[in-house]
């Protein structure tokens, strides 16, 4: 279709389509609506959302969530201790204690890469860097066509 | 007047402007009403500083449009692929039942004829009938539609143009230099699909 046909077809259309009235609501709706408002004005401030609740209640509920995490946390380690398991915290202690290997290992691979980029010159650690950065983005994007392709996204 | 009559009345005033951007926009009456009641759930929330407002009609226009677009976009992957995978064909079994043609007669009245266009608006595939009503009804641009369906320009302009083509083509309008005019605008019953 040329130009001026498809200009007049959308005026043909946009024509017909404003000529239509508004269609009639069902008329359950006005009763839906109002009870959903009665059943939500209804309701006890403390089943709405906490940001509605009163300012003192907010502080209070507030002020009690702390009281019973900090009970928690204090209450938890005495329990830990008179069972005879330790200090929590020199368990966690030891658990970072563990991972020194792990940051051994990094600390080499550093400075490997710093031996080489000595040694060789920086351009084989610039095109070390860009083939690794190439292959992260070509993942990327095989990844977002994929998807797209999935949801027929365009 | 207590504040829940005044809602009440509020409601009726514009619940048929609300709920018929819902049902052209979502093309099911059942969806429609479900959004409508959220759209009005909404203003009730505002309804103090609405109720006086002017402008109060574009509010309750563009909540209801952003809330269908929503409401379609949460169930987007499943209504564009089946719509985009319908070919040309499969859509002349789309539309709705009609009389038999003997009837035709007495169905040429206006009110007959935008019965059957709302029908055949509504029996539109999403991806063409949410283009084209956002583009008739809500005076929004080519360029706006794109962005807010996250489509290409030339996707929302092709599929404009098949659902214009696709309710000439079912209600057999006739565009000048043709024989005959059809429609409120003419002498042509629409046809039986």
């Amino acid at each position: 279709m040329n130009e001026r046909g498809e200009r007049q077809l959308e005026q043909l259309v946009h024509r017909e389509l404003r000529s239509l009235p508004e269609l009639a609501a069902p008329e359950t709706l006005v009763h839906r609506v109002m009870l959903a408002v009665h059943v939500k004005e209804r309701q006890p401030w403390w089943q709405l959302p906490w940001v509605t609740w009163p300012r003192s209640a907010q502080l209070g509920s507030f002020a009690l969530f702390a009281a019973t995490v900090a009970g928690l946390v204090y209450f938890g380690a005495s329990a830990w201790q008179a069972a005879g398991i330790g200090n929590p915290l020199v368990k966690v202690w030891e658990w970072v204690g563990s991972l020194s290997p792990l940051w051994d290992s990094l600390q080499s691979l550093v400075n490997t890469a710093g031996l080489v980029a000595k040694k060789a010159g920086p351009q084989y650690l610039f095109v070390g860097l860009g083939v690794a950065g190439s292959m992260y983005l070509l993942c990327v994007a095989t990844g977002t066509a994929c998807y797209r392709l999935a949801l027929n996204r365009r | 007047m207590t504040d829940s009559q005044q809602f009440e009345a509020f409601m009726k005033a514009y619940q048929n402007m609300v709920f018929t951007t819902a049902v052209r926009l979502l093309g099911t009456e059942a969806e429609a009403e479900d959004v409508s009641q959220e759209v009005f759930l909404k203003a009730y929330e505002r309804y103090a500083e609405l109720k006086d407002s002017p402008t109060v009609g574009g509010w309750l226009k563009t909540v209801t449009r952003n809330l269908c677009l929503n409401h379609l976009t949460r169930y987007r992957a499943r209504w564009r692929f089946f719509s985009e995978m319908r070919s040309e064909d499969d859509e002349e079994g789309t539309g709705p039942e009609w009389a038999a043609p003997d009837t035709h007669e007495k169905q040429v009245a206006a009110g007959e004829h935008r019965q059957l266009l709302e029908a055949v608006l509504q029996k539109l595939p999403p991806a063409q009938r949410v283009p084209l009503v956002l583009y008739h009804f809500e005076d929004m641009s080519y360029e706006e539609i794109a962005t807010r369906l996250r489509a290409s320009l030339s996707k929302v302009k092709t599929d404009i143009h098949r659902g214009r083509e696709t309710l000439r083509r079912k209600l057999k309008l006739k565009m000048s230099g043709q024989e005959e005019w059809g429609g409120l605008h003419g002498a042509e019953n629409p046809c039986p699909i």
